[in-house]
């Protein structure tokens, strides 16, 4: 029927016209009167505050945490800082006045123009000679006599171990091999360039066997200055004497010293925002303290940190790609919760919202007024949530940096999803405000509501798995970068199945209530309730199944991730730790009972001329250290390192991992060409670095001699706690190790990072997605509470006992939760596979595909849950029940 | 606040013709009203009388604009509003009809005093609150007394009696009534049928619904109902 314009109004009045009159002027002090909406809207509103502050304070802390990994393995060298021309360890400059007076009018000019730059000035550093090629600064005590090189900064002696003398005492401080070897001793003198130095102290070289064989951090930064460098004209290194800068200056005379000045910030825990405006306010600095009066020479920066904050940025860029739509997820799952807290002010609300709309106001006009009464708490909870978010955030994320915008950024994000958040509030508690008072009795439901839009979900989800296929989930380039359609894919996918389970479950509820009705009076009431509120019921399905779904997924993501980058770093450094060593021709290394020795030979070829790189283990102790898997083959190693052996024949026994049925009789290793007969064929084996490149797996004593020229690299492989006894092993064998190899440094330098954290923070979020389906449901039994304890109080004069309807309760939350948790537990699971399988980490490395981990915490952590919400919903329904008197539903009391 | 026509104080308020409403619930389909033709006009009180389930609720919603008829046609002065849309049925509702629920306490904002709800009723109409006709409408219905008062403080007659005199403030043209004094005592229950008959020469038509032989009594028009069909009406 056509709509026909109104007949007869007089006078039509405005909205204007209800925002001015009492009801909603007094609104926002009506807070205080209704706890109960008060209360859900705070919480809800919290909810929705900690879900939109996570990202912007996640994404400020992972920068942090980005720069701090990069710089990690020395972030001494990544401290930005100026250095005098002596740096270029070529020139060596001769000074026209004495050191000790030019260095005080260099170091003003240069500390003047990092002040103007406003970059705070840290450590200055002395070294003489400035370079290994320079002068020389020689100590001699009696007939003994050293070259060495100096090094003065204010904080060198608290990064040594000191065995005698006093910090703080002028003079110079000897390593202790030097001490033994000049037989000087702490209060000795010396003579240093012909000038008579008193010996300050001794500290333990930093070359000492204790250090494991690795130089401290604190000294990566002067690696050059301390350890030997490989190569047959590389000069000796010299020994490291300590010392003040008086002392330093003084034995200078006329050359100058390599100074160097580091700004005041420390790399490995500065925030990303304070390393990229300190690199930035350094560049150019170096030119303007060569044009400052009295300086002569060129200056130029080191700024490594320039580089390490722009990776940083660049891995929060990446990790914004991948964790906005998880994010968005979040915050529109915690607006469907604010929007519920609005039904359930139009709940608590009935009785005046019934009064108002049968006064002709519209949803509108109630919606604004749900928005007016609830602004208060809603304001208080969205701060709340932003305040808990940023409080934890330090503490939760990558880093514990977070930059100094980062909490007004989230608190523009909350301050938006506040805004979208009272709309949807407004809009619910109106909407449902209408129902109240105009929905007509025996109404249908709306045909759009019949029409499963959840398959659209489901079709974008298929599209998503389609597409990662087609390009993959995970491209390298600067740093990882994930798809997003990996975070999206789960989460579309588990709302439309979600959606449509929960549609087709309810599908014969008619039948239902049917079969209700030959039940005992707690299972019929229970059935009874559920069947008759179906579109109720079906939201208190989804808001469990839901919420439960994203907890499985994103926790089982974060697992299988984690199982996988663990998997396949254990893979590629074979053992828990590989001592890797200098190897030397004809020289292999020794391990005794600490480790076991292995070589590889990375560029022996196939039949055909393909690489097939040499595995050669010690069948005896191998087993005891090398990371082994069921999975990698049919069979145990030691059965397998059994079959390994001498050659027999002139053929060596072999094991070939990778290699499917390639048939390989013979490598070729540079010139020597060894005969194998393959004993056993396995998909992955420790030390396997590519699925590319079969390994062969050979007994290290059926090796023929190899040339000098063979690429060859001998390692030894540990455990942690046998790392120091190898390395001692190694030493007396004459190798050297040249570096440590381990799981963590793997993933370090594979930046893999940004994956972890990604599903870390989904993880984190999907905890949140928790404690909305628990404020959900809370929500749901609250709201049914009037109804419920009007239906207790009439039923029990019809003779209901309060045993037969704790029952009904128990039975009824039990349906709707544990049907939810196990509708959720059930979808989660079947969408993880496919996820799993397009997210291959590095399909390169073995072993390949993905290791999928359904998180078995989550899972439990749901039953759990579930158990304790029936419980406890029940009991607190029971509670309220049994506090209203009969006669005061009988009379319509509220 | 508005003053209407003297046609419109003694004319025709609203009417219905061959009313019928059919419910279809749980798959079965349910007769509320079946032919219902009636008058009802201004200035004076019509009662719908009839057992439970004669479709006495199901006229009161539909003249209120709450539901639609089925077949038929339902005006408003001499407009039909069967067809009106939703949003045109709530300003009708705003401005041309007045409702009053079983439930005194239920017909009024708690956080308003009796002033003020008078006041509020007026702006929802669209009006400027008259404090004239405010002090004028209290006395009318003995309440001058109270004007300071939330409903909380007012017995249950009071608070029927100023419901009443919101419903009626603007002057709408119908005011309806879902068993107004089955919740009173016999005195309140007197005192707020006393009232629809001052009220009645404001130039509203009153259209109750009940069951109470004291309303029957004291009314002008009376539609009995039975099965949705109607069996009286006079």
């Amino acid at each position: 029927m056509a709509r026909r314009r109104v007949p007869g109004v007089r006078r039509r009045p405005g909205p204007l016209h209800l925002l001015l009159s009492r009801p909603w002027v007094r609104a926002p002090l009506a807070a205080a009167g209704q706890p109960g909406a008060s209360a859900a809207v705070l919480v809800a509103t919290a909810v929705l505050g900690i879900a939109a502050a996570t990202a912007p304070l996640f994404l400020s802390s992972a920068a942090s945490g980005a720069l701090h990994r990069a710089v990690a393995t020395c972030p001494d060298s990544y401290t930005p800082g100026v250095t005098n021309r002596s740096a270029d360890n070529v020139v060596d400059y001769t000074l026209s006045q004495p050191a000790v007076e030019y260095a005080g009018i260099e170091d003003g000019a240069v500390r003047g123009v990092l002040a103007q730059r406003g970059v705070p000035v840290g450590e200055r550093v002395l070294v003489l000679p400035a370079d290994r090629t320079g002068g020389f600064v020689t100590v001699a005590a009696g007939r003994n006599q050293a070259s060495v090189t100096a090094f003065a900064s204010a904080s060198a002696l608290s990064k040594v171990v000191v065995l005698r003398g006093h910090p703080g005492d002028p003079g110079l401080w000897l390593p202790d091999k030097l001490a033994r070897r000049l037989g000087a001793d702490a209060g000795d003198t010396v003579l240093a360039r012909g000038r008579p130095v008193p010996v300050a102290g001794v500290y333990r070289g930093l070359d000492d066997p204790s250090y494991g064989g690795e130089l401290p951090v604190a000294w990566c930064r002067w690696s050059a200055l301390i350890l030997p460098t490989i190569g047959d004209r590389a000069p000796a290194v010299r020994p490291l004497v300590l010392t003040d800068d008086r002392t330093l200056l003084t034995l200078a005379g006329y050359d100058e010293p390599w100074t160097t000045w580091s700004a005041a910030i420390d790399p490995a825990t500065a925030r990303a925002g304070d390393a990229t405006a300190i690199a930035a306010a350094i560049t150019g600095a170096g030119a303007d303290v060569f044009s400052a009066p009295g300086v002569v020479g060129a200056y130029s920066e080191t700024n490594a940190l320039a580089g390490a904050a722009a990776r940083a940025l660049q891995v929060r860029a990446a990790l914004a790609d991948a964790t906005q739509p998880a994010a968005l997820a979040a915050v529109l799952v915690a607006l469907l919760l604010v929007a519920a807290a609005g039904g359930y002010w139009a709940e608590r609300r009935a009785g005046e919202v019934r009064l108002l709309a049968a006064r002709g106001i519209g949803p509108p006009g109630l919606g604004g007024k749900a928005v007016l009464e609830m602004i208060g708490p809603a304001v208080a909870g969205t701060l709340l949530g932003w305040a808990a978010t940023l409080a934890a955030a330090p503490h939760l994320g990558p880093s514990s940096q977070l930059d100094d915008g980062a909490g007004g950024r989230a608190l523009r994000t909350v301050a938006v999803a506040l805004l979208a958040g009272l709309v949807a509030l407004g809009a619910v508690a109106g909407l449902r405000g209408r129902s109240t008072g105009e929905r007509p009795i025996g109404l249908r439901r709306s045909g759009w509501l019949l029409v499963p839009w959840e398959l659209l979900l489901v079709g974008v989800a298929l599209w998503s798995y389609l597409r990662l296929r087609e390009r993959g989930a995970v491209s390298s380039g600067e740093s990882v970068r994930i798809d997003p359609l990996v975070v999206a894919l789960p989460l579309l996918a588990l709302a439309g199945l979600t959606v449509l389970v929960v549609r087709l479950a309810l599908l014969p509820a008619g039948r239902l209530q049917a079969l209700g009705g030959r039940l005992p009076v707690p299972g019929f009431l229970a059935v009874r309730r559920l069947v008759a509120a179906r579109t109720v019921s079906a939201g208190v399905l989804v808001a469990v199944a839901l919420p439960v779904g994203v907890l499985v997924v994103c926790a089982s993501l974060s697992a299988s991730v984690q199982a996988t980058v663990d998997t396949k770093t254990a893979t590629y450094v074979g053992a828990p730790v590989a001592l890797r060593t200098d190897a030397k021709p004809g020289v292999f290394a020794a391990a005794g009972p600490a480790g076991t020795p292995v070589s590889l030979l990375p560029e022996a070829l196939d039949t055909f001329s393909h690489e097939l790189p040499v595995l050669a283990v010690d069948p005896a102790g191998f087993a005891r250290y090398a990371y082994w898997q069921g999975g990698f083959a049919g069979e145990s190693l030691p059965d397998l390192l059994a079959r390994l052996g001498p050659a027999q024949d002139g053929s060596v026994p072999a094991i070939l991992a990778g290699g499917g049925d390639a048939q390989v009789d013979h490598v070729l290793l540079e010139a020597l060409v060894l005969r194998v007969h393959v004993v056993a064929r396995v998909t992955t084996f420790p030390g396997m670095r590519s699925v590319a490149a079969p390994l062969l797996v050979v007994d290290r004593h059926a090796l023929p001699a190899l040339g000098p020229y063979t690429a060859r690299s001998e390692e030894v492989w540990t455990r942690p706690a046998d790392a120091l006894a190898a390395t001692r092993a190694v030493e007396s064998a004459g190798l050297r190790v040249t570096g440590q190899v381990n799981q963590d440094s793997v993933v370090r330098n594979t930046d893999l990072f940004p994956l972890t954290w990604t599903f870390g923070y989904v993880q984190a979020l999907a905890a949140l997605a928790g404690v909305i389906g628990v404020t959900a449901l809370l929500l749901y039994l609250a709201a049914r509470q009037r109804s419920r304890t009007a239906a207790y109080a009439l039923s029990r004069r019809m003779g209901l006992t309060r045993r037969a309807h704790v029952t009904s309760l128990l039975v009824e939350l039990a349906i709707a939760v544990g049907l939810g948790a196990a509708a959720g537990v059930a979808l989660a699971r079947l969408v993880l596979a496919p996820v799993v399988r397009v997210l291959d980490l590095e399909p390169g490395r073995p072993p390949y595909p993905s290791v999928l981990v359904v998180s078995t915490g989550a899972v439990l952590a749901v039953l759990a849950g579930a158990v304790a919400l029936v419980l406890l919903g029940t009991l607190a329904t029971q509670v309220v029940a049994d506090r209203v008197r009969p006669a005061d539903v009988l009379r319509g009391v509220e | 606040m508005s003053h209407r026509s003297e046609e419109a104080r003694t004319g025709i308020a609203a009417a219905c013709n061959d009313l019928t409403k059919v419910y279809e619930l749980a798959g079965t389909t349910v007769t509320g009203l079946d032919g219902v033709d009636k008058e009802f006009p201004a200035g004076r009180v019509t009662t719908v009388v009839g057992p439970s389930g004669s479709g006495k609720s199901s006229l009161l919603r539909i003249l209120a604009l709450v539901d639609r008829p089925s077949t038929g046609s339902v005006r408003i002065r001499r407009e039909e509003v069967g067809c009106v849309g939703i949003r045109g049925r709530r300003l009708l509702r705003r401005t041309e009809i007045g409702y009053l629920f079983q439930d005194p306490s239920a017909n009024l904002v708690a956080s308003l005093d009796a002033t003020e709800q008078l006041r509020f009723a007026a702006r929802v109409r669209g009006l400027r609150p008259d404090p004239a006709e405010v002090e004028r409408l209290l006395a009318l219905l003995g309440l001058e007394h109270r004007a300071r008062h939330l409903p909380a403080q007012l017995s249950g007659g009071e608070q029927q009696r100023l419901a009443v005199a919101c419903a009626v403030l603007g002057r709408p043209s119908i005011v309806i009534a879902d068993e107004p004094t089955a919740e009173l005592d016999s005195a309140s229950a007197d005192r707020v049928l006393a009232a629809f008959a001052d009220l009645g020469g404001e130039g509203v038509a009153f259209v109750l619904s009940s069951h109470d032989p004291r309303v029957v009594e004291r009314t002008d028009h009376l539609l009995r109902l039975d099965r949705g069909r109607p069996v009286e009406s006079w």
